[in-house]
């Protein structure tokens, strides 16, 4: 095992104390799951137990960090009951550190554990521009190939999520009662976030989601226009369309 | 490139200075370092500058700068240990800033900065797994920087509660030193912590480390604290230093033949509290 497996663990009994009662409990069975060797384990419960605790806000603190990125969602998960700090004890927080995964990306898809459809919207939006901002919006894609740019991201919402999304928003800094979700037609929104992590959010018309949409797997420029004429564009639009997003971010150029 | 008992010698003396980091200088009763070296000159011979690469200097930290007066680089986001965090866009960054303040060397504390890559919300500051392997993954790291960066690169001794592994501290660094050919920037009060947290007299196994390696030594307060009964010291950079802290400057400053820099880390404290303390570090290494 490398010491950045025991580190893991280090830092999973760190902010779980649930996890860290079980390490001392039964160090066999509570780490059955890493490779840590018999030695290692001895190790991690060696110090005294207190000592993993003496930093009484580590976990408020990281709430606070992912409440600030996601704070609709986690607005909603409170007015729902379900208490934030939970998710340091969930599988969705120790297997983000055992796979080295972004934690705020782990809080989302807690939070989108069973959610309803309320708060799936919040947290499709709130995590996308989450990715945009760490650059994991856009795919990776080969030299040649055009696609979304990796501070972009698309979600499929209904018409009226983004003024229902920035209402929520509003109220949970206000502390006043979360407004209810509206009805609309279906929609994709287009998420952008810049260089200095400011983040725009605009419905599509139909035509430009379903280029944006093609434009999620990377492909030659050619390939995207000819997606674009197929959407109904003429020759020239295409060109000129796939110009105008190269130019504002939206989609990248490999 | 030459061996260490080279290279230090051409390592200016910077005396005794205090540490910043972004935003610092902004909160409530924060030492003012420009007030202070105008007042206290010897107090601030320098500024360690705490920095993030993605935050970069805040304007406290720029008008000193901005002004050429001298400047060490202490890095908070960097795992030394992990090859991928030595990425080209991360040092290209870094080396851009160090050059940019002046710095005289790269320092910082030889653990976890964060928890998997680097991101704004991993940050915590964990000690290095004690373990032989451990040791030369961080060596190896530190010699990678300081071939990337041009710069000398001075582990710290990290602060925490919690130490693993099969090895005690002091040996663990040694061993880093020697295989990495650096010096090393130890922490006296992360060192009492250290020693009180393994039940030991606070300057224990200092003799048979190779002092001659400790380029730069810090000095803060500590505060101590409880939980469910557990007594421990909190690293919270308070002006008044704890007696172990004392006992671990005096002994290493004493037989440290290459110590060009001492800082006193109490940037968050009006000045008024630190000038006793500031005069009582001072007159320990001169």
């Amino acid at each position: 095992m490398s010491a950045a497996g025991v580190q893991r663990v280090v830092v999973r009994m760190l902010f779980d104390p649930r996890f860290r009662d079980a390490v001392y409990a039964d160090p066999a069975a509570a780490l059955a799951a890493t490779d840590l060797t018999a030695e290692e384990r001895g190790w991690v419960v060696r110090p005294d137990r207190r000592a993993y605790a003496t930093d009484v806000t580590r976990q408020a603190r990281a709430l606070l960090a992912l409440a600030e990125e996601l704070p609709a969602a986690t607005a909603w998960a409170r007015a729902a009951g379900r208490d934030p700090a939970e998710f340091f004890a969930s599988p969705a927080w120790h297997g983000c550190v055992e796979a080295r995964g972004v934690m705020t990306l782990a809080y989302a898809g807690w939070l989108a554990e069973g959610a309803d459809a309320a708060q799936a919207t919040l947290v499709a939006l709130e995590a996308a521009v989450a990715r945009g901002r760490r650059g994991l919006g856009g795919p990776r894609g080969a030299a040649g190939t055009v696609a979304l740019a990796p501070g972009a991201a698309l979600v499929t919402t209904t018409e009226g999520a983004l003024a229902w999304w920035d209402a929520v928003r509003g109220a949970a800094a206000a502390g006043t009662p979360l407004p209810a979700p509206v009805d609309g037609p279906p929609c994709v929104v287009l998420i952008a976030v810049a260089a200095d992590g400011a983040s725009t959010a605009e419905v599509l018309a139909e035509g430009l989601a379903g280029l944006l949409t093609a434009a999620q797997a990377p492909q030659p420029r050619a390939a995207l226009e000819a997606a674009g004429r197929a959407l109904g564009l003429d020759a020239a639009d295409a060109t000129e369309i796939v110009d105008e997003l190269l130019a504002s971010d939206v989609l990248i150029a490999r | 490139m030459s061996r260490f008992a080279e290279r230090v010698r051409s390592l200016p003396r910077l005396g005794l200075g205090v540490s910043t980091e972004y935003g610092a200088g902004d909160a409530p009763g924060a030492l003012d370092v420009a007030a202070l070296r105008a007042a206290h000159p010897a107090y601030a011979g320098f500024l360690e500058l705490g920095v993030e690469v993605a935050k970069g200097l805040d304007a406290h930290a720029a008008r000193w700068v901005a002004a050429g007066l001298p400047t060490t680089y202490h890095f908070l986001d960097v795992n030394l240990d992990e090859p991928d965090d030595l990425d080209p866009t991360w040092l290209a960054a870094l080396t851009r800033l160090a050059r940019g303040a002046g710095a005289a060397w790269l320092c910082g504390d030889a653990g976890w900065w964060h928890f998997g890559a680097r991101d704004r919300n991993h940050m915590l500051l964990l000690p290095p797994v004690l373990t032989a392997s451990a040791a030369d993954a961080l060596a190896d790291g530190i010699v990678a920087l300081r071939e990337a960066t041009g710069f000398e690169v001075l582990p710290e001794t990290p602060p925490g509660q919690v130490f693993v592994g099969d090895l005690d501290l002091m040996p663990f660094f040694a061993r880093v030193c020697e295989r990495a050919d650096t010096g090393l920037l130890l922490d006296c009060a992360h060192l009492a912590i250290y020693q009180r947290v393994m039940g030991r007299a606070p300057t224990d196994g200092l003799d048979a480390f190779p002092l001659d390696r400790v380029v730069e030594l810090h000095v803060a307060g500590g505060t101590e604290g409880e939980v469910d009964g557990y007594r421990f010291v909190e690293d919270d950079h308070v002006p008044r230093l704890l007696p172990a802290t004392w006992d671990i400057y005096r002994h290493v400053a004493a037989r440290a033949p290459n110590l060009k820099a001492v800082v006193f880390e109490c940037e968050r404290n009006p000045l008024a509290a630190c000038v006793a303390p500031f005069a009582q570090v001072a007159e320990v290494w001169r």
